[in-house]
């Protein structure tokens, strides 16, 4: 139940933060979350990386759904790759990666902090 | 241990960061890009949205209505000049920013800031060939007008009121996949938009490669390979018209062609192709009893296109057409009153001079009896991810050097400067401003006083019935023979002596055969009394000429016939002749089913046939194989004209041009015709080994937009099935063609019709990217849109944009 607020947590903020700031806030909030939350540290990379790769998914998915795709399509056909779809699994994957990376450091920044 | 391990992974952490937020290689920022919040998927939207909406635009001195009609072209309402020029400067930003600030980085020898040291040569010499030196110097003379200065810091202003609104998410794409950020625009780009232009149009010149090419065959074989002029011309002004007494006329020096290969250096000519078609016929000609001219400019094929279409309109002025982006007002196109269009003039405006230094600084070099110092500047080239790169650029009164004895440590080369009538101050602008608004002949004709460069064949037609063409620009006048080659650059006599003065230059109006028409070909038969040269066209014209001989009662539909027709003169010129002296004995089974494809082919290049495909293939064998001395040769060396194989092929087969070197026997004709017949048809089973599609035209000849950068291909489009070819009034060639097709018919109202290919938007990821190109592809048109009022209510119109004063 916690890592479930967890991830809806660190999903919203990053949803609302991004409409300012910039791509990294994908790893701030993360950060800061787990920071704030006492999870450890597997549960935390868990949170960020699901809080994360599930907005940055539904995101591409919501854009694919309103606009008629040219330009995924074609940058997918840069990249190399058969299909759209996969274009936004890689582009959740590595939003997931920096949102997990991001609560594990918090995870590990609390843990300094705490002396341990 | 436990704190180490802690550390390594903010650290980690903070690693993924800075790698996802840089560019490695080809390979743009990942994290920035793919954020589906600011990165690339936000480019899947319009760049203007075309629902109604209205927007604050600051420095505006009252509203001005954009009304977008159903191909996303703006009609811009504007109260005053200045305001509607901004409006247009705006709109150029939304759709084309990227587009615009390229060219004008090209233009200005700044492609390595983008791409790195891979633009280097190519700024090195872009920054010589001085587009920026000549923009500069037009610059400073347009602001001295300061009604000419308001209009130039108006669209400036407009163009950045978009820029300053942009944030990393709305940037172009190109700018987020080569990860840089859009600088403000200023009055310097709009003058190099235009020098671009002069660049494309007249950048182009043979004189190192015809001095190369006398050296290579001697002077008896080059009189005959390269002739100047040609018996059977047909040329611009009707043979026959009366010409004025020259107003300079020069000595002739004694001139010998220097008797030395030349290398250059630097590669970089614009396509040699670039031509147009444009012409007018009278009333009398036509079914309406109005004049209709029509126009298409052949350029490079490129997406985002070349051109952008706009209606601008305010008290005094209303004019539709074809604008560049990045510079204002209309280049081809029509008002209320006349309609005009343009073809490039093909005269040598840039000529190359071998100069002795007095040392090796070159800080003077000799000039008849006296010694001249030369300025230089030292260029500072930036260039991404290296050092910066300086480049001395000396200046002499001929114009800046380009190529140096000692270019890339080759000292076998020799020191040249180039003079060219790109560096003048000009303002063209000023001129294409005037030509929008003109209502008559009269008009027209003081528009033109002001546009230099580059030299264009203008048609023109009224709705008051007058048609005419005039080759106007700056056109040096020249001693028969100057400027062919390479001049000597200490010699007075070989500098230019003044200009053709515009009365003096090539012009008709409304002439008895009822028609006006220019195809890049001679201006002017052999009785001008001025000397010119240039790199003239010999097909197109005739097929032209010979289609408005032929009718009093062309309609619309005949018009766009002929723009759109894809017989091939030079093909039908030269078939016949091919088949009779191939030796058909030598011809295994295998050949002879295309030899009958051959046989029965009515010339015509379309999509879908096999013939032109598989002419194309021996007829390209054929000119390697009779003019393999050419491309043999250590030092570039040009072709002989388009016309000469056909013209020895039909008059002179026992040639020695037709004897190939480097073999025992001596070859004429007949052989080298079978072997071209043979290595051609091996090509096309080559290809179509090699391919999946079916052989016709269009997949072989593969009609292609290519994206600016040439390196994005999922940006560019290929593999479209459209007609034509370099020789057809459809001059369509692989990457280049019909840039812009008008009709227009100057009945009052006037009305319109025409496309490009492409669309009007740069974004890749916008359906109006190339909405236009199906119809391009299929020869058919659109109806221009031409309003009188904002207010107006057309089912055409599916969005309006108000700009507000902010």
């Amino acid at each position: 139940m916690k890592l479930i607020i967890q991830i809806g947590a660190i999903a919203l903020i990053t949803y609302l933060l991004m409409q300012v700031f910039p791509w990294w806030t994908i790893v701030i909030v993360p950060f800061l979350v787990s920071l704030a939350a006492n999870e450890k540290g597997g549960r935390s990379f868990l949170a960020g990386f699901t809080g994360i790769f599930l907005l940055w998914f539904v995101h591409t998915w919501v854009i694919s759904m309103q606009s008629g795709s040219l330009m995924t399509q074609k940058i997918a056909a840069l990249f190399g790759l058969p299909n759209t779809f996969l274009l936004m699994i890689i582009t959740a994957l590595i939003g997931g990666l920096c949102g997990g990376l991001g609560a594990w450091s918090g995870f590990h920044a609390r843990a300094l902090f705490a002396g341990k | 241990m436990k704190k180490l391990f802690s550390i390594l992974v903010i650290a980690a952490t903070l690693s993924l960061i800075l790698v996802l937020n840089s560019r490695l290689g080809q390979v743009p920022p990942l994290g920035k890009f793919l954020d589906p919040f600011h990165g690339f998927w936000q480019n899947n939207t319009e760049s203007i949205s075309l629902d109604d909406h209205s927007t604050g635009l600051a420095g505006l001195s009252a509203d001005v209505q954009v009304l977008f009609d159903k191909q996303g072209i703006p009609h811009i309402f504007a109260q005053n000049m200045e305001d509607l020029v901004m409006a247009q400067g705006f709109v150029h930003g939304c759709d084309r920013l990227w587009q615009m600030e390229f060219q004008t980085h090209i233009a200005a020898g700044r492609l390595s800031e983008i791409i790195g040291s891979k633009g280097l040569e190519i700024d090195r010499y872009l920054r010589r060939f001085g587009l920026k030196y000549g923009a500069e110097r037009s610059l400073r003379l347009m602001e001295r007008d300061p009604e000419l200065l308001g209009i130039l810091n108006a669209y400036t202003k407009g163009v950045n009121a978009f820029i300053n609104q942009l944030e990393y998410a709305d940037y172009p794409v190109e700018y987020k996949l080569l990860d840089y950020k859009p600088e403000p625009w200023n009055n310097l780009k709009t003058a190099l938009v235009v020098k671009l232009m002069t660049f494309d149009l007249t950048g182009k010149d043979t004189d190192i490669e015809l001095t190369n090419a006398f050296n290579l065959f001697g002077s008896d074989l080059f009189t005959e390979l390269y002739p100047e002029g040609k018996d059977n011309i047909d040329p611009i002004i009707p043979p026959g018209t009366p010409w004025p007494e020259p107003e300079i006329d020069l000595d002739t020096p004694a001139y010998t062609i220097p008797g030395m290969p030349i290398n250059k250096g630097f590669e970089e000519n614009p396509n040699a192709d670039n031509g147009s078609n444009n012409w007018a016929i009278a009333g009398s000609k036509s079914k309406t009893g109005s004049p209709i001219l029509c126009n298409d400019p052949h350029l490079s094929l490129n997406l985002p296109s070349l051109w952008y279409q706009v209606q601008l309109s305010c008290p005094g002025y209303n004019v539709r057409g074809v604008s560049l982006p990045g510079a204002m007002g209309i280049v081809l196109g029509f008002n209320d009153s006349i309609a005009w269009g343009m073809t490039n003039a093909q005269r040598d405006v840039k000529d190359w001079y071998k100069m002795e230094f007095t040392d090796d600084k070159k800080s003077a070099y000799h000039f008849g009896d006296s010694i001249i110092q030369t300025k230089q500047s030292v260029e500072e080239i930036k260039v991404r991810g290296a050092a910066t790169f300086f480049d001395t650029i000396t200046y002499t009164h001929h114009g800046p050097v380009i190529f140096e004895r000692d270019h890339q440590g080759d000292t076998s080369r020799v020191d040249m400067a180039m003079k060219w009538i790109g560096h003048d101050a000009t303002q063209e602008i000023k001129g294409l401003l005037l030509l929008n608004q003109a209502k008559n002949y009269g008009d027209y004709k003081e528009a033109i006083e002001y546009i230099s460069a580059p030299s264009q064949n203008l048609v023109f037609a009224s709705v008051s019935g007058d048609i005419a063409i005039w080759q106007f620009g700056t056109l040096p006048v020249k001693w028969p023979g100057q400027g062919r080659f390479l001049l000597d650059g200490s010699n007075p006599q070989h500098a230019w002596h003044g200009y053709i003065p515009t009365d003096h230059a090539p012009q008709i109006k409304n002439p008895v055969r009822g028609f006006v028409s220019s195809a890049n070909q001679y201006p002017t038969d052999s009785l001008y009394p001025y000397y010119y040269n240039g790199n003239f066209i010999n097909y197109r014209n005739q097929q032209i000429n010979s289609v408005l001989s032929n009718s009093d009662q062309f309609g619309i539909e005949d018009m766009m016939e002929l723009q759109t027709d894809n017989y091939n003169l030079r093909t039908a010129e030269t078939l016949p002749f091919i088949l009779a002296l191939l030796q058909k004995e030598k011809l295994t089974d295998e050949y002879g089913g295309y030899l009958n494809d051959l046989q029965q082919w009515d010339y015509q290049y379309s999509a879908t046939l096999t013939e032109p495909a598989i002419f194309e293939a021996i007829y390209d064998t054929l000119i390697t194989l009779v003019y393999d001395e050419v491309l043999k040769a250590d030092q570039p060396v040009t072709m002989p004209d388009e016309w000469m194989l056909p013209y020895l092929l039909k008059n002179n087969p026992g040639h020695i041009i037709f004897d190939m070197a480097g073999t025992d026997e001596t070859e004429t004709a007949q052989d080298i015709v079978t072997l071209a017949f043979l290595r051609g048809i091996d090509r096309i089973r080559k290809w179509q080994a090699e391919n999946k599609q079916p052989l016709t035209w269009a997949n072989y000849h593969n009609v292609t937009l290519s994206h600016l950068t040439r390196t994005i291909e999922p940006f560019s489009i290929d593999q479209i099935q459209t007609n034509g070819s370099r020789e057809s009034v459809n001059a369509v060639q692989s990457g280049h063609g019909p840039s812009w097709r008008l009709v227009a018919s100057l009945e009052n109202p006037i009305k319109a019709w025409g496309l490009y290919p492409g669309g009007q938007s740069g974004n890749p990821g916008s359906i109006y990217y190339s909405n236009l190109l199906d119809y391009w592809a299929e020869g058919k048109y659109y109806e221009l849109l031409f309003f009188h009022s904002a207010d107006e209510d057309h089912e055409g119109i599916i969005a309006r944009l108000k700009l507000s004063p902010k």
